[in-house]
């Protein structure tokens, strides 16, 4: 079982690792912009711009909640963008999670396939530049 | 800017025309849309901004001042119902938020401490200027010794030429009130203009 | 236009006074001005007052005044307040001299203070996400959402892509809210009104015989809209949009309708990847043939009234 401290430190990687991962994509302009990113500078994206991506693990469904908000260039299909925001977050979370369970991956498939079970990843479009 | 064409009224961006697309611009940007946001803004923050710092005589407090009026109207926006045009509406939060700035500047800044208006350099119009530029300096100060109201309603009245009824929506008074703060404007700035001669 | 109506007296162009005061003569023994509107008014030595002397000149009515025409004292009174108005004349002057000439450097600290303004409000605003409806974007089990406003902005951009026409408002609502449990009282007032006028699928033939005489149209794309309940979850059915043109006369209502229809449909499925049910297109202004280019311009226009 992970700790409070562990979880929060697993999220933390998660939430760095989905970020990478999303603003790569074609058709990402940025990450929805948190405050945190203003007073630091706007403009400045070279600094990491997370606040567009919330974890949180639901211990209830034992799921971990991932909630993507971007913005998207125009040029891009909208839909395209975020089926393909969805699959590189949920790729990136799954390498993490996998890397971070406590056993060694004697069967990889299987506890990768436990790990994608255990995500919901919610993308939202919130502007178009 | 366009080019202002008659002495003693100003024809910039914030006063005394509109543009076709406004309206649809405003609605948009009520709706959300920032880009016609940001075209209002360009628009008419030159304007603004030159009735800010005439207002508060000092260039970081107008341009705070300015920015504060356009992130309340963004905010305000969706209840915006066109019953005024847009750019009286932003004249009017504009100069309410240069008043708040001088109620609150005015008992406790000495007026010595107050900077110096930003005067034009007269060299550009030496002879006209010359002849005036200190008395215009000393019309600044006269200015800066009004009591915060009856200085906006004068540059409201005498720069911008707008109507009583307008100055009393901006400035939150009624318009007779209005007619008087500008008659003792007139009588202190006219007694200051005497002692200079 | 409000800022048209009364303008500074000193650069002699007509004066008309809004509202109250407007008829009155300004000049008048026993008016309130005299009773203590103004607290420490002083009579001139002739008599007059000289608040009301120099709010006539305000209005431009001194110079009809047979007395003070001619009165020494009412003249020295109107001097002093015109020297003041020629001062903040000479001071104006110098302001627009000094930007418009020489100062090409200050012109550009004007510039760059504008540009500075501009930044700091945009960096705020956009932040700022509003508060609004999330739409659904792709299939019903899909969990991907685009807000209203960024909707919008691309729905509007199609619109405005046809040549003299301009969309304003744009508001998308999920379809399923038509049921009546869902009936939500902020849709637009002409939502249902003629709901039944124009009818027609987003991608086929139209049928106009709606159009001709009313705006907005409506159309209304697969299964008859009021009998047909949605039985998926309602947040993520299909869509409705409501969407108000201003267009140049060159363009007929029911073509404008159904132009605008198309584009709206091509851009729902091929920019976004939205399911549109209904496209509601209202005219709601005239466009004036030189001012129907993209929206944006900062150049100053006439004067001149475009509305119907």
């Amino acid at each position: 079982m992970v700790n409070a401290a562990g979880r929060r430190e697993l999220a933390g990687n998660l939430t760095r690792a989905i970020a990478d991962a999303v603003v790569a994509i074609d058709g990402v302009a940025f990450l929805r912009p948190g405050f945190a990113d203003v007073v630091r500078g706007v403009g400045r994206r070279s600094t990491h711009p997370v606040s567009g991506v919330r974890v949180a693990y639901e211990a209830e469904s034992e799921q971990w909640r991932i909630t993507v908000q971007l913005v998207t260039g125009q040029g891009h299909r909208a839909l395209d963008v975020t089926r393909a925001v969805r699959a590189a977050a949920t790729s990136a979370a799954t390498k993490v999670l996998s890397s971070q369970l406590e056993h060694p991956p004697t069967a990889t498939g299987e506890q990768q396939s436990d790990a994608g079970r255990s995500l919901s990843v919610t993308v939202t479009v919130t502007g178009v530049v | 800017m366009p080019v202002r064409e008659r002495q003693g009224r100003r024809a910039g961006a914030a006063e005394g025309r509109s543009w076709p697309d406004e309206a649809l611009l405003v609605v948009r940007a009520s709706e959300g849309d920032t880009d016609a946001f940001e075209t209002l803004v360009r628009r008419y923050t030159p304007g603004l901004l030159r009735l800010a710092t005439r207002l508060l005589a000092d260039r970081g407090d107008a341009e705070d001042a300015v920015q504060d009026a356009f992130v309340s109207a963004w905010r305000r926006l969706p209840q915006f119902r066109n019953e005024s045009q847009f750019r009286t509406w932003m004249f009017r939060i504009v100069t309410n938020k240069c008043l708040n700035q001088l109620r609150a500047r005015h008992p406790t800044t000495p007026l010595d401490a107050v900077p110096e208006p930003t005067a034009p350099d007269h060299a550009v119009s030496p002879a006209r200027a010359a002849e005036n530029a200190a008395a215009v300096s000393d019309l600044g100060g006269a200015l800066r010794r009004l009591p915060p109201e009856q200085h906006a309603c004068w540059v409201l009245r005498t720069v911008y030429g707008l109507s009583y009824d307008d100055i009393a929506a901006a400035v939150g008074i009624n318009s007779e009130a209005v007619r008087g703060k500008i008659y003792r404007a007139r009588r202190a700035l006219t007694e200051a203009m005497v002692a200079w001669r | 236009m409000a800022m048209k109506r009364n303008r500074p007296s000193w650069d002699g162009g007509p004066v008309h006074e809004g509202g109250q005061g407007a008829a009155e003569s300004p000049i008048r023994e026993g008016d309130r001005f005299m009773d203590g509107d103004v607290n420490g008014d002083e009579l001139l030595p002739c008599g007059r007052s000289l608040a009301l002397l120099w709010q006539a000149w305000d209005a431009e009515q001194a110079d009809s005044d047979l007395h003070v025409a001619g009165c020494p004292h009412c003249a020295a009174a109107l001097d002093r307040l015109q020297a003041l108005q020629d001062l903040v004349a000479a001071d104006e002057t110098a302001d627009r001299d000094f930007e418009a000439a020489a100062g090409r450097s200050d012109n550009e600290a004007f510039g760059s203070r504008v540009e500075s303004v501009t930044a700091r409000v945009m960096d705020v605003v956009r932040l700022e996400l509003r508060p609004g409806r999330t739409l659904p974007l792709g299939e019903p089990e899909e969990d991907a959402w685009i807000v209203e406003a960024a909707l919008a902005k691309l729905l509007r951009k199609a619109a405005d892509a046809l040549p003299g026409v301009r969309a304003g408002s744009c508001r998308i609502r999920p379809a399923a809210r038509q049921d009546a449990a869902f009936d939500d009282s902020d849709s637009p007032p002409s939502w249902h009104r003629d709901a039944t006028h124009s009818s027609e699928t987003p991608n086929g033939s139209a049928d106009e015989s709606g159009a001709l005489d009313t705006v907005p149209t409506r159309a209304v794309g697969g299964a008859p809209f009021f009998q047909a309940p949605m039985v998926i979850t309602p947040d993520r059915g299909p869509v409705d949009v409501y969407l108000e043109v201003a267009a140049t006369l060159s363009w007929t209502v029911p073509e404008l309708a159904r132009s605008v229809r198309e584009r709206v449909t091509t851009a729902a499925d091929e920019t976004v990847g939205i399911r549109v049910r209904a496209i509601d297109v209202s005219v709601v202004d005239v466009l004036d043939d030189e001012f129907a280019d993209p929206l944006g311009g900062v150049g100053p226009a006439g004067e001149r009234s475009h509305r119907w």
